[in-house]
């Protein structure tokens, strides 16, 4: 679990903010990278150079905007599970809409997880502190699928 | 470039020269007219002339023939008359001077033609003396027996075995001169005159008179044996011995032929008469009929002959032939002369003429109604151009409405997906105020959880003033930013709503439409029932339409309906439907507060909200409804009257698109 290095691509600084905020206060100490439009995401996570690679030992896990200035979240969730290095990297989309289509095309595109953000705020930390906890016990694999144990 | 066009024909003098041919076959019928109606009016011309002529050959030689007869019968005239002559000198054995003269007065008279009538003895050597003497003492003291000498004079005879003078002449005073002349002199009257007293018949010889004007006029002697009375005349021999002498008439061939002719009927002729004369053919020429009778002065010109006409034949006068020729004159036959060939000739050039006009006229009406019909070709091609020109426009109108469409499509597109954009953007903001506020909250709480241990340290104002702020003011402004987060989402949620409605697809099924507001009005009953508000819900028209829509819209429309009721009055609401042509109308009336005439157009606009706002609500139920209804192909209206009462009327079509009826299915599945 130490190893896992969370990715929060969010241009809406108050609600990256909300999230970090969130996550603390469920106990998630990972470290979190942040990023505020989609190419800053993209070039993280497909530089050859840095240190995200699987022989580093360190995984690691995406949560995901899709209205993002430059490249939409869509492009990035469609990249990531198309190429084969980042293909089992987990997609937790965190956003707005709740609309059904946007959801299930998400899913159609290898979303992991799709949660919105309720506009309640006790919802929403609720919302993220239950992810907080799902990430705790989560186990990012080597493959495809994310194993939850609960 | 210039040899060019002077090969090549521009498109006018193309068009001219089709013209040209094309109006040379226009007008060949005239042509054709013309030709064939002068072919076959010569054709009749010329069947009719040969015919005409042919006939007038045939009535020629007929008439030529009859001439004939009648010559002959002229000849016969003379002859019998001789005969009758020899007649007087059979009934006495001497026939004086004066009893011969009396004997032929008449018929001299009769036949003027006839120059002299004689009495011409037989006398021998032996007795010549003797005639030449009693002759001498009867009458002519000088008269000898005569012949010519070698000068053409009168001498007397010489010495021979016979003679056959002429005894008795008559008219004397125009043929003294004859008397006494000798007929056997020559060859030819020696052998005429022993030919006749041979044969006892009569025997003729044409020549010159040679006594009394030598040389100049043809002549024909007639001569009649005379046999002595009693003696056998049946052989040769016997007439020989038996010859007493002969009768003779002479005439002058010119005058016989004019006195034959003389009533002649045909008329225009000429005739040649070929004499032979001592082997010498002489020609006397005359013309039958017309004024002329001169001799050689109308001979035709043997270029002018027509052969046709040209009739041979010979005029037997004892034993000489008078060679004829029977011609007719230039007056007798004319081609052109003849009326009935003139008249069939003018009338076919006349009817020729008239046809060939006719055609012409015929053509010029064919061409004018060419022209119309080119006209009207003209018009045609022009409304057709026109039609063209028409369909271009319709075709470019019908792409301008294609592209309208479009673009309306478009923007009707891009506004459904700004409203999805914006519900969707403007629900970030709200998550960092209700997150922000939830954060500001917690802050509080940790605040007042650590002042708490401490207040009690606190100066009794500032300890006031803290906890009202952290109690009163706080909360209150927290809870004003998160009341307006939530007013905030409702309308954002609205909004997605009715974007939403528009892309949401409906699902067509039978609807009894009664129960669909009957359940409507259970989910609002506990408000009727503490409003006690009547309700009158018809027997209603069963539609096609989408369930959860209709339910939508009679919730929407009843809720108005109930909420907007004027208080100071009991409220009735009335649904009724009606059946038209093609669609069935419901209407939901109340007696409600009404709408303002100003506020009317708010009633289906979304976010607006007509009268006093005394009810929850963004304003966005009737713009559902609207929206819902046109996606079935409906209307909907408001009738409304401040203070009385408003009325809903809502139509859904009964005839559905094939394209969206999906309805089929739904029926099995419900029945």
């Amino acid at each position: 679990m130490e190893e896992v290095k969370i990715v929060l691509v969010e241009d809406d600084p108050g609600h990256s903010r909300l999230i970090e905020k969130n996550l603390v206060r469920s106990k998630i100490t990972n470290d979190v990278v942040k990023f505020s439009d989609g190419q800053q995401a993209i070039d993280y996570l497909f530089n050859e150079n840095n240190s995200f690679n699987a022989e580093s030992g360190i995984k690691h896990l995406v949560l995901l905007d899709l209205n993002l200035p430059v490249v939409d979240g869509y492009q990035i969730l469609k990249r990531m599970k198309s190429e084969e290095k980042t293909k089992n990297i987990p997609v937790i989309i965190l956003t707005t809409t709740n609309d059904p289509r946007e959801v299930s095309k998400c899913y159609d595109l290898g979303c992991n997880v799709y949660i919105s953000k309720p506009l309640n705020y006790e919802q929403f930390s609720e919302a993220i502190q239950k992810l907080g906890l799902f990430l705790s016990i989560v186990t990012v694999p080597e493959e495809g699928k994310i194993y939850a144990d609960y | 470039m210039d040899q060019i066009g002077g090969i090549m024909l521009s498109p006018n003098e193309l068009k001219a020269k089709i013209k040209r041919v094309f109006s040379f076959k226009k007008y060949y019928p005239v042509y054709c007219t013309a030709f064939f109606g002068l072919l076959i009016t010569s054709a009749f011309f010329l069947f009719f002339v040969s015919f005409h002529y042919s006939h007038e050959v045939e009535q020629y030689r007929i008439n030529t023939e009859n001439v004939l007869i009648k010559f002959k019968n002229g000849i016969e005239h003379y002859t019998s008359l001789v005969k009758s002559l020899s007649g007087l000198f059979y009934a006495s054995e001497y026939v004086s001077r004066d009893e011969f003269r009396e004997f032929v007065q008449g018929t001299l008279i009769r036949n003027p033609e006839i120059v002299s009538l004689m009495f011409i003895p037989y006398v021998s050597s032996d007795t010549r003396n003797e005639i030449e003497m009693q002759v001498q003492e009867e009458v002519f003291y000088n008269f000898f027996i005569t012949e010519l000498n070698s000068a053409d004079h009168l001498v007397r005879a010489s010495e021979k075995k016979v003679y056959y003078p002429v005894i008795y002449v008559e008219p004397f005073n125009l043929n003294k001169e004859l008397l006494g002349f000798n007929f056997a002199q020559s060859e030819v009257g020696l052998q005429t005159l022993n030919y006749s007293r041979d044969s006892g018949k009569i025997h003729s010889m044409i020549r010159d008179d040679q006594v009394r004007d030598p040389g100049n006029n043809n002549r024909i002697y007639l001569f009649y044996p005379i046999y002595n009375n009693g003696a056998a005349i049946v052989t040769k021999s016997e007439r020989i011995k038996s010859i007493r002498g002969f009768v003779s008439c002479e005439l002058d061939i010119e005058d016989l032929f004019d006195a034959m002719i003389r009533d002649f009927e045909i008329k225009d002729y000429y005739m040649n008469l070929y004499i032979i004369k001592e082997g010498i053919e002489e020609n006397i020429s005359r013309k039958i009929g017309g004024e002329s009778t001169s001799n050689s002065t109308d001979q035709l010109n043997e270029n002018e002959i027509n052969r046709d006409f040209l009739f041979y034949s010979s005029l037997q006068i004892a034993n000489n032939e008078i060679p004829i020729e029977l011609m007719p004159t230039g007056d007798y036959y004319s081609i052109f002369g003849d009326l009935t060939a003139n008249i069939i000739l003018t009338i076919g050039i006349l009817l020729t003429c008239f046809l060939s006009w006719y055609f012409a006229g015929s053509v010029n009406r064919t061409s004018i109604i060419e022209k119309i019909v080119d006209e009207r070709t003209e018009e045609l091609y022009k409304v057709n151009d026109y039609l063209k020109s028409e369909i271009v426009h319709r075709k470019e109108a019908e792409k301008k409405i294609e592209r309208y469409a479009r673009e309306l499509k478009q923007r009707n597109e891009e506004v459904k997906r700004f409203a999805y954009i914006v519900s969707h953007d403007l629900r970030g903001p709200l998550v960092n105020m209700t997150g922000f506020a939830g954060e500001l909250r917690s802050a509080i709480t940790t605040i007042e959880n650590s002042i708490n241990t401490k207040i009690g340290d606190l100066d009794e104002n500032i300890r006031q003033d803290l906890n009202y702020a952290l109690n009163e003011d706080a909360p209150e402004a927290l809870d004003f930013i998160e009341n307006s987060v939530k007013r905030m989402e409702g309308l954002i949620n609205a909004l997605l709503e009715l974007s939403r409605i528009d892309r949401k697809e409906i699902k067509l099924e039978n609807l009894n439409m009664t129960e669909v507001f009957k359940s409507t009005l259970k989910t609002l009953s506990h408000v009727i029932d503490e409003r006690k508000i009547s309700v009158d819900l018809q027997q209603l028209d069963d539609v096609q339409a989408d369930r959860l829509a209709m339910e939508q819209v009679t919730g929407n429309i009843l809720n108005n309906a109930v909420n907007y009721l004027d208080p100071e009055r009991t409220g009735e609401i009335t649904i009724s439907s009606k059946e038209d042509s093609d669609e069935i109308h419901y209407t939901i009336a109340d007696n409600g507060r009404g709408i303002a005439e100003e506020d009317m157009e708010k009633v289906f606009a979304p976010f607006r909200r007509a009268g006093k706002q005394d009810v929850k609500g963004e304003g966005m139920g009737m713009a559902f409804v609207q929206s819902l209804i046109r996606k079935h192909g409906g209307r909907i209206w408001c009738d409304s009257k401040i203070n009385q009462g408003t009325m809903f009327t809502f139509t859904i079509p009964t005839i559905v698109e094939k394209g969206e009826n999906e309805n089929g299915r739904s029926k099995d599945s419900i029945s």
